[in-house]
């Protein structure tokens, strides 16, 4: 699975634990990013998929702050752990 | 006059803002809490299983622990094994499920890093991210082949129980320790008691089924001895009554004059044989009896019995052997009459032929009371002697078959002990109860009681 992917998708189910359906309305409102949560999909519409997952973390960062960042970090995990830090989103840097 | 300066207004979009990301935090600790809880619910359900062993037990544990607690890469467990008292590398698990480590499980270690020794007695958990303070070169080793991230930093648990150990968990986590939470430590803790606890119980329970188990074989032997010992007796007593009662009829004949009048001596040796003889079948009778009870084959067969005769019948056929021994045997007869009783009459002359001689033999050369009364509605029958008693400590187990007292056993080696078994089973089996009561050394009263049927 594309790790980029396999990301959004930890991010927006760890969100979701916390704050509920309203997690899944932020992350429809990213765009770029297509998310089919009945089947827990999600696809990037965009090219840079590095920059999209970066909206979906700042959309959460908007409402809720430098921790709900903290959180899409843990939820990210090491899928990026192959790669180098100009790949990743800069959030997750 | 004084200006009072008002204050800054507060942005409402600021406190909107402020008040959010509390309630964000609040909302993250809750869900955190709520994981917690679910993941020793899960090793509580895991626990539980009362089907599951301990390898089943462990396994389901570490995965528990990764799956559910996103916090932990990964998960061993080591068990201290019961009989090499080493610890044993039982189950691994790693959010990455492509990360084995096939070469440790099962494996023995034989020494942990001194760090993990000196500190695990007085914590319960150490952390650090320097493999090789914290774990056993083996575990190293399968680590390193699995390249499994160097970075990642641990917390070694010792699994206490009872005031034992029982085992270490070993758990990892990405984030690095300045930025593990309080909570985060606390859901370690948790862990450890509840992974402790699960691993004790499971052992305890292996421990007590391999108990159940030896004391099932053990019943299984001693029921098969039981059995045995009662065909044995059945069998022995058949033999043996044939001929006796041969000897008994020939001595009798003998003694009746049928091959020629006996001079004195003669008399008095014929009669010292047909003595023994009769105490021999006695003592078979009993052996048969006894097999008959544990076979559930003994037969009570009632009929109208008249204890002050039957009783003093019972005692002229042990006068002889009362004058060899310096017996008076003095029988007290009913001052009223005694009502007939529904009893066994064959099962009942060897009671009272079983109380009176025990007592002649363990009362030498003195005198011994027999009585036959009526007390209320009961009829009594006793024999009370002056003669070695029964110690305290073995008034318990008198009546028991084989049982025979210490002092009795000095006294009279070639007994038997089933005598007063038999003597209580066919009293209460025909509804009576043994009187007794006994002093070491200064006499006992053994004897029987049966209700009177008032009509």
């Amino acid at each position: 699975m594309d790790p980029f992917a396999q990301a959004a998708e930890k991010i927006i189910s760890q969100q979701e634990s916390i704050i509920g359906p309203i997690a899944l309305e932020q992350a429809k409102k990213v765009q770029g990013l297509e998310v089919d949560w009945d089947k827990h999909r999600v696809g990037f519409k965009a090219q840079n998929k590095a920059e999209v997952l970066n909206k979906l973390i700042e959309q959460y960062k908007h409402l809720f702050g430098q921790t709900s960042v903290e959180v899409c970090r843990e939820a990210a995990g090491t899928i990026f752990s192959s790669m180098s830090a100009q790949e990743l989103p800069q959030l997750l840097r | 006059m004084t200006v009072v300066k008002s204050a800054k207004p507060k942005n409402p979009n600021d406190e909107l803002e402020h008040v959010t990301q509390e309630m964000y935090k609040k909302n993250l600790e809750l869900a955190e809490t709520n994981q917690t809880l679910t993941l020793l619910r899960k090793i509580d359900e895991i626990v539980l299983d009362a089907e599951a062993d301990i390898g089943v037990v462990s396994d389901n544990a570490v995965k528990a622990i990764t799956t559910q607690a996103d916090f932990f890469e990964l998960a061993l467990l080591l068990v201290v094994n019961r009989k090499s008292s080493l610890l044993e590398v039982r189950a691994f698990s790693s959010q990455n499920s492509k990360i084995k480590l096939p070469g440790i499980l099962g494996k023995s270690i034989n020494r942990l890093p001194e760090l993990v020794r000196k500190s695990i007695r007085r914590q319960k958990v150490i952390e650090g991210s320097d493999l090789k303070k914290l774990l056993p070169g083996e575990i190293i080793t399968q680590i390193e082949q699995a390249k499994i991230d160097s970075k990642l930093h641990y917390f070694i648990c010792s699994l206490d129980a009872r005031g034992e150990l029982k085992g270490i968990l070993v758990l990892a986590t990405r984030i690095q320790s300045s930025k593990i939470s309080k909570y985060q430590r606390q859901l370690v803790e948790r862990l450890t008691r509840a992974i402790g606890i699960a691993i004790d119980s499971k052992l305890l329970y292996a421990e007590i089924q391999e108990a159940t188990a030896r004391l099932k074989i053990t019943n299984r032997h001693l029921k098969e001895l039981d059995k045995a010992k009662d065909e044995f007796i059945s069998m022995a007593s058949h033999q043996l009554r044939t001929p006796l009662t041969a000897i008994k009829g020939y001595v009798s004949m003998l003694n009746d004059g049928d091959a020629g009048k006996l001079n004195e001596q003669q008399a008095n040796f014929a009669d010292l044989a047909f003595t023994s003889a009769q105490r021999m079948v006695s003592l078979i009778s009993d052996m048969l009896n006894v097999s008959r009870i544990s076979t559930g084959k003994l037969v009570i067969e009632k009929a109208p019995f008249d204890f002050d005769k039957i009783t003093q019948e019972e005692i002229n056929l042990l006068i002889t052997t009362a004058k060899a021994k310096g017996v008076e045997l003095v029988y007290h007869r009913p001052k009223n009459k005694i009502p007939m009783l529904q009893l066994d009459e064959g099962k009942m002359r060897q009671v009272i032929m079983n109380f009176t001689d025990n007592a002649i033999y363990y009362a030498p050369n003195t005198t011994i009371d027999i009585y036959v009364e009526r007390n209320a509605n009961r009829v009594e029958f006793k024999v009370i002697d002056r003669g070695i008693g029964v110690p305290d400590k073995e008034k318990k187990e008198l009546f028991t078959k084989f049982f025979r007292a210490g002092n009795a056993r000095n006294v009279r080696p070639d007994g038997t002990g089933l005598g007063l078994f038999m003597a209580k089973m066919v009293v209460e089996m025909q509804g009576g109860k043994i009187i007794f009561e006994s002093q070491e050394g200064e006499g006992s009263t053994f004897g029987c009681s049966f209700p009177v049927k008032i009509k």
